[in-house]
């Protein structure tokens, strides 16, 4: 503290300290107590004034959505009536669009937010999608025409009314218990007892797949680090780090963007079988290979393996290159020279680097959500996700959180120990 | 452990439009210390990494005990090599880092950390075998990395300027133990360094290089007392340097004329009347006294007095050129500054030779 | 003489090095690794100018530049355009000054405190994004009433990417030299001027630098800012929302604006660094 006083004076010093301080409790420390309460703290759901909360919750937002929709409707037939032609924009609009193509498979409908009329039922275990592809949900809508899109507002309009009217209902059934019968809550473990052997084991499967994902990508990667590293002609350098800098700036969901238009059923790799005669897509024959896990995990791995890239190429590049000649000079095979110099010198990044993918990947909630788009089977985060906002159960959502979290820090410890590094050789 | 004779044929090195080695022959002995002595950029690590295989030649190869070296990569080469920052490896100990080599080649665990005890008793650390390398001194570091090199049992031991990163007592104390450790293991050393001090005391023969060329071979004594080029002359030892032109012959010696006057000197390269010419005479073989059969005189004014102990360094001008004499400290008698002198060198003691480069001051 | 048989025969043969093969795959190696970073990418471009509604590249049904002209009239887009700018902006106003807070005091705090209060700082970028936004949004909505939006957007993208920040400035530092603080003491300037005019100075390039990473952490966050949103969106929630319920080539003609951005600061970026490091 002195030595602060000493190089800032009181004034400053009491300004940075209040400033970290704010970090700390505000953004950091309180937020994550905030998480740990309510994940310990049980509300029973079945309490009739929480069970009213929810649906009045869901009705308003089916509310919002169907006042989405229309407004795009009647858009859409003022296109109509101005004579230009449905022309390309309004058919992707409207192929975007959850509310224009109905789910035809009850499972996939729990999953889509907003296609789902019903209110589902709150400690549901249906939000898992087990086993993978039901049809195509969403086949592009063609143009169509005036009346056709009438057809479709007419059944909105009443669904509007009739929720509007449920509305009134519940909110002032709401008021009337208003007070007196609060959620009943109490600290406990029951937000994880509950856990229901299915959210279990989307939970243990997640980080089985976020390990797999983290060894495969340091195997890709390593090779790729170490030759960049290596590079002394200072041109091919530069272009192999754009090369690896270019995808890595790129958005995360670009990149997974980019992948769907392979793994699509009309996607490039389909193309490729049908080229090879394997397939024959005119026949609508192709693999639906977006609705797999493997899919997600193939694109997890091109997703985050550049996270594995930078750490291990920062480690490798300040090795001093004579120790890899003085190893070779003295008779060593490559593969020693690798296990014996390379690899321990490069173990802090190896160590950042799989923390960074293992961390990502076990939280990624873009990579699952897109690929397949619910048709495959749940990714932890996507649990997690349901338990806030489609389930509206803050307290279970936040105790899924928190597994996560547990499991993200004993991984990390774990790497601590097996890479003998320390926090500051890890975030540098 | 035996050394093995290094035949260069003919090696050149180019990188692109830049000669780095021009084409060399060069025979180093089996058992020697040789040295390649150069300023920097000279092209003598080149040939030490086209020798350990790190650098394939453009032309020309490198011959290790009547074996051609071409085509054998550096790790299946009888060489061993110790960088100039010694690369030893910091995450493993000492004793690791010496038995490196041994465990390279699958020797079994009991026998290469024998022969790592052994070596640690070679290089007199016994007991450090379990530090890290960065746990010991400079000096130490030094000799973990000859003992990693002759774990391999080497017959050639490549050392690039492996003394450079050392302090200067350091670096005197290990000159001796360098060539010590050579003399007991029979190895062929070949020694790359700018520093003449060091080649000049350790080696048993010295190659002077510059701009890719070796300029002469020889032993340190030959070299320092007979330079064959005038870059050889003025890059060992210090020179006082006088330009003129021939005007004279007699039996071996050329007379040079010069702004100081006429001067007698060795004619090195065969010079004739009318060549332009230089002359070198060391400061140490110039004297305050004429002493019999001394031809060159010619009068300077004392401008500074450096004391150095057992020496006493004299700056002095004679006309525009600088001229500087080292005499001991036994012999001098202290003159005042400003005085005019009259100095003496002998006509055996002084160089005339074909003008050419010399080693930038 | 034998060197003269020795001569021709080297001046002949051209000593050709051994075959490498470890090089040799390595770069064959290479080769299909950067293949793979790139292939998809370039699908995405191409496919971004197909006239096929659902974007495609082997069902081509002809060029068209209609989806670049549908992007500028996608209000939502643009929208979450804007959003995403507000909330960046926000970001750097908060992550700057308590990153540099942060660094300040940790490079000079001599206690054993230091590594557990380092730990807690820098904990945010090892916390996986949906706990970061999932515990803003609780903590905010119970504590402050505080529903989901733009502002708990901004705080918990700020609560990691000022760890970024406060890294990237004690990297900056730990290569200041304490003696020039000490000098000026010396000379009589108050702790406050010495801040002003000696540290600050030093650090600005950082606080550049640092904004503007913050600023593309920010823009391109997804999981942190998914959660923490609400009702809100930013373009690329956006974009995460209308890959999930059906894409369009609208998604790829963002993705060719994103990849020509990028290209071209990666390429300035790199051609700057390297003009740097010659000279």
């Amino acid at each position: 503290m002195n030595s602060l006083i000493k190089s800032y004076g009181k004034g400053l010093t009491s300004l940075f300290l209040g400033l970290t301080a704010i970090w700390i409790v505000v953004l950091i420390v309180l937020p994550q107590i905030s998480m740990i309460d309510r994940a310990f703290t049980y509300q029973d759901r079945g309490g009739a004034a929480a069970t009213l909360a929810v649906k009045i919750d869901r009705a308003y937002e089916e509310v919002f959505q169907i006042n989405t929709r229309l407004a795009e409707i009647q858009a859409e037939k003022e296109d109509l009536a101005a004579g230009t032609s449905a022309g390309p924009k309004k058919e992707g609009a409207s192929a975007l669009n959850p509310f224009g193509t109905p789910s035809p498979s009850d499972d996939t409908a729990s999953l889509n937010p907003f296609g789902t009329p019903s209110v589902p039922e709150v400690n549901d275990t249906s939000d898992l999608n087990p086993f993978g592809a039901p049809s195509a949900g969403s086949a592009s809508a063609v143009s169509r025409s005036l009346a056709g899109i009438e057809a479709e507002e007419a059944p909105l309009l009443a669904k509007k009314g009739e929720l509007e009217a449920q509305i009134a209902t519940l909110e002032a059934a709401e008021k009337s218990t208003s007070g007196a019968v609060a959620l009943d809550t109490s600290y406990s473990l029951r937000n994880f007892t509950m856990m229901s052997s299915v959210h279990l084991q989307i939970f243990l499967a997640t980080i089985i797949y976020a390990l797999c994902v983290t060894i495969l990508s340091f195997a890709l990667c390593y090779p790729v680090a170490y030759a960049v590293a290596m590079t002394t002609n200072r041109n091919k350098l530069a272009i192999l780090m754009l090369g690896l800098l270019i995808p890595y700036a790129i958005n995360e969901l670009l990149r997974i963007f980019s992948w769907i238009m392979i793994l699509e059923k009309q996607g490039v790799l389909n193309g490729l079988l049908d080229l090879l005669g394997i397939i024959n897509m005119e026949a609508g024959e192709g693999f639906r290979f977006v609705a797999s896990n493997g899919a997600v995990f193939t694109v997890m791995i091109y997703a985050y393996v550049l996270f594995m890239v930078f750490p291990i190429y920062n480690t490798v590049d300040t090795l001093d290159k004579n120790q890899i000649e003085a190893a070779k000079d003295l008779g060593a095979s490559t593969w020693r020279i690798h296990w014996r110099v390379v690899l321990p010198h490069a173990k802090p990044g190896i160590a950042v680097g799989a923390i960074m993918t293992f961390m990502l990947s076990a939280g990624s909630i873009a990579v699952p959500s897109a690929v397949g788009r619910g048709l495959h089977p749940d990714w932890f985060s996507q649990v997690i996700y349901r338990r806030f906002f489609e389930a509206d159960n803050w307290n279970q959502g936040a105790a899924y959180s928190l597994a996560l979290l547990v499991a993200c820090i004993i991984f990390i410890l774990f790497n601590m120990w097996i890479f003998r590094v320390g926090i500051r050789d890890i975030a540098k | 452990m035996h050394g093995n004779d290094v035949i260069l044929e003919k090696l050149s090195m180019r990188f692109g439009d830049f000669v780095a080695v021009q084409p060399t022959d060069l025979k180093i002995n089996a058992g020697e210390f040789f040295s390649i002595l150069g300023p920097s950029g000279c092209g003598k690590t080149t040939i030490l990494r086209m020798i350990s295989g790190f650098l394939s030649p453009s032309q020309g190869s490198v011959v290790i005990g009547e074996k051609d070296m071409s085509g054998i990569r550096a790790n299946a080469r009888p060489t061993a090599l110790i960088f100039q920052n010694l690369a030893l490896f910091p995450l493993m100990s000492v004793r690791d880092n010496i038995a490196f080599g041994l465990e390279a080649r699958g020797v079994a665990k009991k026998t290469r950390m024998e022969k790592a005890q052994e070596l640690l008793s070679l290089v007199a650390l016994d007991g450090q075998g379990d530090k890290r390398p960065a746990e010991l001194s400079g000096g130490q570091r030094q000799r973990v990395a000859i003992a990693r090199a002759l774990a391999v049992e080497p017959s050639v031991l490549l050392l690039d300027e492996p003394l450079s990163a050392l302090d200067l007592k350091l670096r005197q104390h290990m000159r001796a133990e360098l060539k010590d450790l050579q003399r007991k293991t029979g190895v062929t050393f070949i020694y790359i360094t700018h520093d003449q001090g060091e080649a000049l005391t350790m080696s048993d023969r010295v190659a002077v290089m510059n701009k890719g060329v070796v300029e002469q071979v020889a032993t340190s004594d030959e070299i320092y007392a007979h330079p064959k080029t005038p870059f050889v002359a003025s890059f060992v030892g210090e020179q006082n340097i006088f330009k003129g032109k021939v005007v004279g012959k007699e039996e071996d010696f050329a007379i040079l004329e010069t702004s100081q006057g006429k001067f007698f000197g060795q004619n090195a390269h065969g010079l004739n009347e009318g060549e332009d010419a230089i002359l070198f005479v060391r400061p140490e073989r110039m004297s305050l006294e004429e002493k019999q059969g001394w031809q060159n005189g010619l009068s300077a004014i004392l401008e500074r007095r450096d004391m150095e102990g057992p020496f006493v360094n004299l700056h002095m001008r004679a006309g525009d050129q600088p001229v500087a004499i080292h005499v001991t400290n036994v012999e001098q008698t202290p003159r005042p500054l400003g005085t005019d002198q009259k100095l003496w060198f002998a006509a055996r003691d002084a160089v005339v030779m074909r003008p050419g480069e010399l080693a930038s001051e | 003489m034998t060197i003269t048989t020795h001569q021709n025969g080297a001046m002949k043969k051209q000593v050709k090095s051994p075959v490498d093969w470890a090089a040799a795959i390595l770069n064959g190696y290479l080769v299909i690794f950067f293949a793979y970073l790139f292939l998809p990418m370039i699908f995405m471009v191409i496919a971004a100018f197909n006239a096929s509604p659902t974007p495609s590249v082997i069902d081509w049904q002809g060029f068209t530049l209609d989806w670049f002209r549908a992007l500028p009239e996608d209000q939502r887009f643009i929208d979450g355009l804007w959003h995403s700018l507000i909330i960046a902006l926000g970001v750097i106003v908060i992550s700057i000054p308590l990153g540099l807070a942060g660094a300040l005091l940790l490079s000079r705090l001599q206690s054993r405190a230091t590594t557990f209060f380092y730990t807690v700082l820098v904990s945010p970028m090892l916390t996986p994004g949906i706990v970061l936004g999932a515990t803003t949004l609780i903590f905010w909505r119970d504590a402050f009433g505080v529903e989901g939006g733009l502002l708990t957007a901004t705080i918990a993208q700020s609560s990691f990417i000022a760890s970024y920040c406060m890294l990237m400035f004690m990297a900056r530092l730990q290569r200041q030299d304490i003696v020039q603080e000490e000098a000026a003491l010396d000379l009589g300037a108050s702790s406050f001027f010495v801040f002003r005019k000696i540290t600050l100075p030093f650090l600005m390039p950082t606080i550049f630098t640092a904004s503007a990473i913050s600023f593309l952490q920010s823009i391109e966050n997804y999981n942190t800012t998914f959660f923490s949103i609400g009702p809100s969106w930013t373009l690329v929630t956006e974009i995460g929302s209308r890959m999930r319920f059906g894409i369009s080539p609208v998604i790829n003609v963002i993705g060719v604006l994103f990849v020509a951005i990028t290209i071209i600061a990666a390429t300035v970026y790199v051609m700057a660094g390297r003009r740097k490091g010659r000279s």
